[in-house]
């Protein structure tokens, strides 16, 4: 089966359901077939989540994946990008937002949080492809932190042919009408943090 | 009909809806309370859906309503089908008369924080039907099909999801709007011998009764062809019960399977989505056709144990390879890896070490506690209990403080670890006296919150009240359901209740169950709430403290802020206390100082209340 297997994880809060539920909407507009599990845990309370989502030309039958079989992580946060590393096929590509939300072991001093570029040198010695973006930076400029989820699939857009209006019309789904216009140009903006890179 | 992404919850809530049901009844639990809360924001037409008090009350109102002839729904996770079988039992002997669906969901693997309880069991127990899907797809067409069966045997049938089901989404036809239910004639029964209890004659005979209903039931499955069967073309290969969810990843697995040199062709499949009772029928031909036969099935080993009887009642002799004679475990739940390692094993293949293990690669990272949101007002209850404990001149491992389910449990976490434990609904209070009882004689104190209070809470208090065993039994009243999603329940403020129901209130209800020593406070005021404490703990008899104040994800959503707190830079020693005593996700370490995120904050200002350096300022709005 060809699938293209995506996880999006990150920490309660920051909008990672929605995401996934953007990223099935596009799947079934480009005429995948589609599936997907949130594993929410406790999920507004500051934990880790994961969703895996699934695109196929052909039935999708488990909407979970095992461990190396992603093959493209959209990760919110640094840390959590090494948490569900053993997900990932070496040949895989990871898009890691460069925020970091401490856990509260690391805020009391009873843990180092590791730095940038060890987070970075560990993704990259795992997997083939990585790509960090700003998506907070990118998102404040709009005002809001709460578009990090619409930066970080315009980000992950890139590496696929479906054009920007199936994108838009995908988001438009899920955003409430209110606040569609400002989530529609954090798209747009987190497409064009990925122009300079080849894929 | 209409094609669209649903989740295996809202499947089954509009396989419900196509089905002609009328009375929707559930109490909130991961991972079944979307189904609920699906139906309520729809409001179909001309059906009745509530949140109830607890999950007995709900499936008794589904029970009453089948009984006079209308088809109902209700709806739980494993825990609250342990509170509704008391009645579920007796009801399975009375039979109902419209279809009577129970939706139970189960979470293998513990995505919630729970026991890995399988509630397969219990379908054993009750002799009642139960339907187990795959897929959201198979969950919208079953939980049709439970309605006909139910209608069809006069049983109420089972309908049991696991997580990976009813949270997984998939693409499919369902008809979003159905036509509301039929009109059908309220039945008011007298029947003595049915609906009572009344005598051993009686209730032997109802159990005879029941035990016709599920043999009725086997017949109805199979005329409705639930289960699949696909034999392999050659006979005296390896046959496959796939129960549930397992059946994606055998169909996954197949693709593995025929790269390691097992052909699936030469394997013959029963997809069983009928738990209880087993289609005997198909097992004979599987038997009759497999040299061995491989069980998927999560948690328990109970199809592998049936399995082993029906092979001892039919003389089979092959292998069959599962839990007790296999490689699976009772913990946790299946993939890929799992179903290809069982066939592996039954076949006796060997698979390479590292196959489906994942990448080796350095995962870890620091475990992320869960811990209360920003402004949450427990935090405001537990920093102020763990003051007055030091106040009162004890060690924090001296008093024991008993927990409860829902957010309020989350005072056992850093920085709190407050609480000590956590048993069931309503169990803090029962749990607490029992501590008194054996004689301890440090102050013991039970915590709960509102909705868990309401559910099962209340007989607990009653009977401290009654033997005057005293503790002190902290509310958390933050007015919502809110671990499961803000759920509306018997306390939440009025505006948010629909036309015509009446609110209870927590403060009125409480000294009305003859509590003499009542105190209600603000945790958000870390002051007197502490005193407030002090007071209470030091106190004889039963003592109920009310600490109040709404759910701030909730008043978040409403836009509602209650301060502007800011850290004054040039005062803040970056001690970094406010971070460690209070665990707020909205304070962070800052170049110069702490640096509070406004888009977290709701200005409860528990920071600043705990700041040595005065450095954080609060300014009131409004």
């Amino acid at each position: 089966m060809n699938a293209i297997n995506f996880l999006v994880c990150g920490v309660g809060g920051q909008g990672t359901v929605v995401a996934s539920d953007i990223l099935s909407n596009v799947g079934l507009a480009s005429g995948y077939e589609v599936k997907k599990s949130d594993v929410l845990g406790l999920a507004q309370r500051g934990g880790s989540v994961i969703s895996h989502i699934r695109w196929s030309n052909q039935a999708v039958h488990a909407p979970m994946v095992g461990l190396g079989e992603i093959d493209y992580m959209l990760a919110f946060e640094r840390l959590e990008a090494v948490r569900r590393l053993p997900y990932m096929k070496p040949e895989g590509t990871v898009i890691v937002n460069a925020q970091e939300i401490h856990p509260i072991a690391v805020t009391t001093g009873q843990m180092a949080y590791p730095s940038p570029s060890q987070i970075l040198a560990t993704l990259q010695a795992n997997v083939a492809h990585v790509y960090e973006v700003n998506a907070l930076a990118t998102a404040l400029t709009f005002g809001s932190s709460r578009t990090v989820n619409t930066v970080l699939l315009g980000a992950i857009s890139h590496f696929f042919p479906a054009s920007a209006s199936i994108w838009e019309e995908a988001i438009s789904q899920v955003i409430r009408p209110k606040l569609l216009e400002l989530n529609i140009k954090a798209f747009h903006a987190g497409r064009a943090l990925m122009e300079g890179d080849s894929q | 009909m209409q094609r669209k992404i649903v989740s295996g919850n809202e499947a089954l809530a509009l396989g419900a809806l196509r089905a002609g049901v009328k009375v929707v009844a559930g109490y909130p639990g991961t991972p079944s309370s979307e189904a609920v809360a699906f139906l309520l924001a729809k409001k179909p037409e001309g059906v009745h859906v509530e949140w109830s008090a607890n999950e007995k009350v709900a499936l008794e109102i589904a029970a009453g309503a089948a009984w006079a002839g209308q088809r109902s729904l209700t709806t739980m996770k494993m825990s609250g089908l342990n509170v509704a079988y008391d009645s579920l039992i007796s009801i399975a002997y009375s039979g109902v008369n419209g279809g009577m669906v129970v939706y139970v969901a189960d979470d293998p693997g513990v995505s919630a924080g729970m026991a890995e309880q399988d509630s397969r069991g219990f379908a054993l127990m009750a002799d009642l039907p139960m339907l187990e899907p795959a897929t959201p797809a198979e969950t919208y067409r079953l939980s049709q099909a439970a309605f006909e069966l139910s209608q069809r045997t006069g049983s109420p049938v089972f309908l049991r999801l696991v997580t990976a089901v009813a949270h997984s989404h998939a693409a499919l036809e369902v008809e979003e709007d159905p036509p509301p239910p039929p009109e059908l004639p309220i039945l008011l029964e007298r029947d003595i011998q049915r609906y009572t209890k009344a005598g051993a004659a009686i209730c032997m005979a109802q159990h005879r009764d029941l035990i016709a209903r599920l043999e009725k039931a086997e017949e109805v499955i199979g005329e409705m062809g639930l289960n699949q069967l696909t034999l392999a073309q050659e006979a005296g290969g390896l046959g496959i019960i796939a129960c549930g969810a397992t059946a994606v990843y055998l169909e996954e697995g197949f693709e593995r399977l025929a790269k390691l040199g097992v052909s699936p062709e030469s394997l013959s499949v029963l997809r069983l989505s009928s738990v209880h009772p087993l289609p005997r029928q198909e097992v004979a031909r599987l038997f009759a056709h497999c040299s061995a036969l491989l069980v998927l099935e999560e948690l328990e080993p109970l199809v592998e144990r049936e399995l082993i009887v029906e092979a001892r009642r039919l003389g089979y002799a092959g292998r069959i390879v599962g839990k007790l004679d296999g490689p699976f475990s009772r913990i946790g739940e299946y993939g890929l890896r799992e179903v290809v390692e069982g066939v592996a094993a039954a076949v006796g293949l060997s698979l390479p070490k590292d196959l489906l293990r994942g990448l080796a690669a350095e995962g870890q990272a620091a475990a992320r506690p869960i811990t209360v949101c920003a402004g949450c007002p427990h935090r405001g209850t537990y920093l102020a209990l763990n003051r007055a404990i030091r106040l009162l001149k004890f060690k924090k491992d001296e008093v024991m403080v008993t927990g409860d389910i829902g957010c309020t449990i989350l005072g056992m976490n850093p920085p709190f670890h407050t609480v000590w434990n956590e048993v069931s609904m309503g169990a803090s209070l029962g749990i607490a006296q029992g501590y008194l009882a054996a004689g301890l004689k440090t102050p013991v104190i039970a915590t709960i919150g509102d909705s868990t209070f309401f559910h099962a809470g209340l007989p607990a208090l009653i009977n401290a009240v009654q033997h005057q065993a005293p503790l002190t039994l902290i509310i958390l009243d933050n007015g919502w359901t809110a671990m499961t999603g803000m759920q509306v329940n018997p306390g939440t403020a009025e505006a948010f209740q629909r036309e015509g129901w009446q609110r209870l209130d927590l403060a009125a209800l409480v000294p009305a169950m003859g509590v003499q020593q009542f105190f209600q406070v603000d945790p958000y005021d870390l002051k007197t709430t502490t005193e407030t404490m002090v007071q209470a703990i030091a106190l004889p008899g039963v003592k109920v403290i009310l600490a109040r104040r709404e759910c701030s994800i909730q008043s978040k959503r409403r836009g509602l802020r209650f301060r502007r707190v800011r850290v004054l830079e040039e005062k803040c020693t970056l001690c970094k206390l406010c971070i460690t005593t209070t665990g707020c996700p909205a304070l962070s370490i800052g170049e110069k100082a702490v640096v509070i995120d406004p888009a977290v904050c709701v200005g409860c200002s528990l920071c600043a209340q705990v700041c040595p350096a005065k450095a954080i300022e609060k300014e009131e709005i409004g």
